[in-house]
């Protein structure tokens, strides 16, 4: 898989290749905390590169992650 | 085999590209035309990138050293003719990926005659930064010792190391209590940094007086120090400071191939003599040119026994 990475992203000058983005939050879900930056994205870049974003909203807050991560129940 | 990273940036590209490193060459010798051809700066660096990749995944193959060889002499060519960057460490982390691909593709005598004419920029050798005093100090230490003009710039390699262990104990403790989340992160770059420090010193001894600590196993010393600094940017996961630590490993032991103390170590004791005499010729002056390392084609000649250890001044019948 490496190679074939590598092997795509060389011949096609750099530009053949996917951004990957993940967003992490303990807010409400909302389409606006990625719309910004995906209009942003989209000036930016041209095809064949493209970007995936994602976002995730969790139910603990934030403060509990590093915990949580280490293996504590919720 | 590497080959395919090769194939990969594809031979019209290749092809573009030396073409255009001629074309700036010629340009540049005959002070005439634009810096900037059909191919731009940030294409070449593209090339650059792919063909040091080359060089490191072909650098640890046991077929691959012709490949590294090449590539390395093409990434090299590039280098020296792209814009060096602004920034003081930047530039310097440039000049030093240049050096370390020029020695690696035979080309090591071009690159000291280039950092001679074009130095690095000067880096903060006493910011406040602790980080930023140590990649500067590293840095300057490395590139000396690729340049070696002379005693003074291998003098002043080891001077780089020993200020930094000097002040070490007053700066270290301070900077990482300030670096909260990421101090973990922070001081195994710090690990990894003290051992190309080491790695430099230990380099810079031997070029100068053909052992270490009264030893001959430079390779192995040279060896602990980076698999030591390999194992921390793994640990805390510094994908650049890798990889330039590979290109440094490799690059450190061709230069002890290189040396002239390794080349003639088998020879006889009057050409141990004679090489601790061209070695110290220049030693406090200010502009003396002493012999450290032998030219490949040098290299190959001792190599293919054209002389006898029983009389190093008459070729083999």
């Amino acid at each position: 898989m490496y190679q074939e990475a590598v092997t795509h992203y060389l011949a096609s000058g750099g530009k053949l290749m996917v951004l990957f983005g993940v967003l992490i939050r303990d807010t409400a879900p909302t389409d606006k905390d990625l719309q910004s930056r995906s209009a942003a994205l989209a000036r930016s870049i041209d095809a064949p590169t493209t970007a995936v974003l994602q976002a995730w909203y969790l139910p603990e807050p934030i403060d509990r992650w590093p915990r949580l991560a280490m293996g504590a129940s919720p | 085999m590497s080959a395919w990273i090769l194939d990969s940036l594809g031979p019209e590209r290749l092809e573009g590209a030396r073409t255009e490193v001629s074309r700036r060459l010629l340009r540049e010798a005959l002070a005439t035309g634009s810096r900037e051809g059909a191919i731009t700066d940030q294409d070449l660096r593209f090339v650059a990138d792919g063909l040091e990749l080359a060089v490191l995944d072909a650098m640890d193959q046991e077929d691959g050293l012709d490949t590294m060889r090449r590539a390395a002499a093409d990434a090299f060519a590039i280098l020296r003719v792209i814009a060096r960057p602004a920034d003081p460490q930047d530039n310097a982390t440039h000049c030093l990926r240049l050096a370390c691909l020029a020695v690696l593709g035979e080309r090591g005598a071009d690159a000291e005659r280039i950092l001679r004419e074009s130095p690095w920029r000067a880096l903060p050798l006493t910011s406040d930064s602790w980080i930023e005093r140590v990649l500067a100090a590293i840095s300057d230490a490395w590139l000396r010792v690729l340049r070696k003009d002379g005693w003074r710039d291998l003098e002043e390699a080891q001077q780089r190391v020993l200020d930094l262990r000097r002040a070490q104990q007053e700066h270290e403790a301070r900077y990482l209590a300030t670096r909260n989340s990421s101090a973990r992160t922070d001081a195994w770059e710090l690990v990894c940094l003290y051992h190309l420090a080491k790695a430099a010193e230990i380099l810079t001894i031997y070029t100068t007086q053909g052992e270490v600590d009264g030893g001959f196993d430079v390779r192995e010393q040279l060896g602990g120090q980076f698999d030591r600094a390999l194992t921390a940017c793994e640990r805390a996961e510094l994908l650049e400071l890798h990889t330039l630590t590979r290109l440094l490993r490799r690059t450190a032991a061709q230069m002890v191939d290189n040396s002239i103390w390794t080349v003639t170590r088998a020879v006889n004791s009057r050409v141990s003599r004679f090489v601790e005499e061209v070695v110290g010729h220049g030693r406090g002056q200010r502009h003396g040119r002493p012999i450290f390392e032998m030219l490949p084609p040098q290299r190959r000649t001792l190599a293919s026994a054209s002389i006898t250890p029983d009389s190093p001044t008459k070729p083999r019948p």
